[in-house]
Parts: structure tokens; C-alpha cells; sequence
């Protein structure tokens, strides 16, 4: 009884509470919808496995976001091992149909000279609905590193976009 | 204020709305720097862009039932899940020996009154733990 202190029904909640939110964190890194929904299922099933070690200091959100952080990039570490890879095997998606396409292309390109943080927080930051601190808590880095990191993307792409 | 003020009160404002007498100084510096003038309208324009281009495909329907699926299929680790009530147990029956053995009362007696304690002590825990010390239960508000 003692260790069945996590109910089922708080699991469900947290997966309806956070899902999108962790699919958004898990397609920041990944790149792509199915393989950013795979490290969401694997993530949500590490967490139902650990909750009976939960001890309630971290918020539950807070670890889901580590969860879900790690296994991504062990996700892409072991997709870039697996292939020769090349910068066009782990391009981001563009819907097919849309009349926006050569400038979404465009956007998705500079986007991508980024280096992987700015990427990440620049993708995260309009995924969020521009909010500074749910960044940082998904990613895990101080409010002031999210601003800097956006700062620094910024300029960097104003700059690309002129040319 | 100077360039190097304006432009990292410029790019601020898109994470955070600038009180009057920023907006007033940034506005102000601008009206006589084309410089930062044109950093504000490429920063505008960039912002712009990016809301626009960068979303997330939706999450597949069928998200929330493959993955309770997938629980079912795989439940927790039968062992680690019952390491709290196993260390309890072994504590438990360990005392009891002792108490047994050092106290100075009939061993039934001390093992009796015992395993009652034990018994009462495992459920007052299960009911602090399911009913009042719920930890941080933030997603169910």
C-alpha cells in the first residue's frame, strides 16, 4: 500500500495536463512530429515507472522536463550515430500545402544555422507562446540565459535575413 | 540613452512589454537615429516571421490512448515498487527478534503487542500518505 502512493489517476492527469507541452519540448530538439512523439510516449512511460520513487521536491512538471529533455537528445545522439548523417536527414517540417512555403523554407533554414541552443529557445520561445519562463523551466536554464540566448539568435538572424 | 541602451531595450520588448518611459526614451532615440531606427523595423520584421513560421505539427490524436496502452502493457518494476514495504517488513520482524530476546517480558507477550504496533504503524503511514501527504500535486489544479 505504501508504495502504490501514486494513483493511476493523478498519472492521467499529468498526461493531460502536460502532453502537448512536453511534445513541444520534445519537438524543439527533434525536429520532426513522429519522433518527437515517440520521446514523448518513452518519456511519459519513464515516468510512470519512477513515480513510486517520486518524493514530491521537484514538481512534477520539472521532472517531466528532464525526462523529456534527456531522452530526446539520446534519441538524436542515437539517430545521428545511426546514419552518415547529413544536415538534411534531421531538417525540420514544412507543412506541404501552404502558400507560405518558400518563405517558411527560408525562415526554417536560417532557423537551423543557429547553433543548437538558440535553435532550441528561439523554437521553444514561439512554441510557448513567448513565455520567457516556461523556456527556462522546459529547458532548464535561468530566465536571464533563455533572454541572452534570444538575444544573441536575434541579431544573428535579423542580420542573415538582410542579406 | 545610448545605442547599445536602445537596442537591448529594443529587443526586451519582445519578451516583455516596456514601461511608458522606456518606450518614451526608445521612441525618442530612434527619431534621430536611423541606426537603431532600422534595427527596431528588422527586429519587428523578424519577430514577425518567426510567430508566423514556427509552429508544432498537432499532437496525434491517439496520443493519450497508445500511451496508456503501452503502460498497461508495461507495469512498474514488481521489485523497486515494493521496496518500501519490503524494508519495512524486514525492519519490523528484525525488532521484533530483539525486543523478544532483551526485553524483560514473556516473549509471546512482547511479540503479540509487536506485531499489533507493527501492523497499526504500516497503516497510519499508508493513510499519510495516500490522504494527507500528497506531494506536490500541481497538475491536478
Amino acid at each position: 500500500m505504501l508504495s502504490e502512493r501514486r494513483p493511476a489517476p493523478a498519472f492521467e492527469l499529468l498526461v493531460d495536463r502536460y502532453q502537448k507541452k512536453a511534445f513541444r519540448l520534445a519537438y524543439s530538439i527533434m525536429g520532426d512530429s513522429a519522433s518527437a512523439e515517440d520521446v514523448t510516449q518513452d518519456a511519459f512511460v519513464k515516468m510512470w515507472q519512477i513515480l513510486p520513487e517520486y518524493d514530491g521536491r521537484a514538481s512534477p512538471s520539472t521532472l517531466l522536463y528532464t525526462i523529456v529533455r534527456n531522452t530526446a537528445l539520446s534519441a538524436l545522439r542515437a539517430a545521428t550515430h545511426r546514419r552518415s548523417a547529413s544536415l538534411d536527414d534531421c531538417s525540420y517540417e514544412v507543412p506541404a500545402a501552404s502558400v507560405d512555403t518558400a518563405a517558411q523554407l527560408e525562415t526554417e533554414q536560417l532557423v537551423r544555422r543557429l547553433p543548437d541552443a538558440e535553435q532550441q529557445v528561439v523554437r521553444l520561445f514561439y512554441l510557448q507562446d513567448r513565455k520567457v519562463d516556461e523556456v527556462g523551466q522546459m529547458l532548464d536554464m535561468p530566465i536571464g540565459t533563455v533572454k541572452s540566448h534570444l538575444h544573441r539568435a536575434r541579431r544573428r538572424l535579423a542580420e542573415w535575413m538582410k542579406r | 540613452m545610448n545605442c547599445q541602451e536602445t537596442e537591448q531595450l529594443i529587443l526586451d520588448a519582445f519578451e516583455t512589454p516596456l514601461s511608458a518611459a522606456e518606450r518614451e526614451s526608445v521612441d525618442e532615440h530612434c527619431s534621430h537615429c536611423s541606426a537603431c531606427a532600422q534595427f527596431a523595423a528588422a527586429q519587428s520584421e523578424l519577430d514577425r516571421h518567426l510567430r508566423r513560421f514556427i509552429s508544432a505539427p498537432p499532437l496525434n490524436t491517439d496520443f493519450r490512448n497508445l500511451l496508456m496502452a503501452r503502460i498497461q502493457q508495461r507495469p512498474r518494476p514488481a521489485l523497486r515498487a515494493l521496496s518500501p514495504d519490503v524494508a519495512y517488513g524486514i525492519g519490523a520482524f528484525l525488532a521484533l527478534i530483539v525486543s523478544s530476546i532483551v526485553l524483560p517480558f514473556k516473549p509471546e507477550t512482547v511479540l503479540t503487542l509487536g506485531v499489533a504496533t507493527c501492523v497499526a504503524a504500516y497503516l497510519l503511514q499508508s493513510f499519510i500518505f495516500v490522504f494527507v501527504n500528497e506531494p506536490s500535486d500541481d497538475w491536478k489544479s
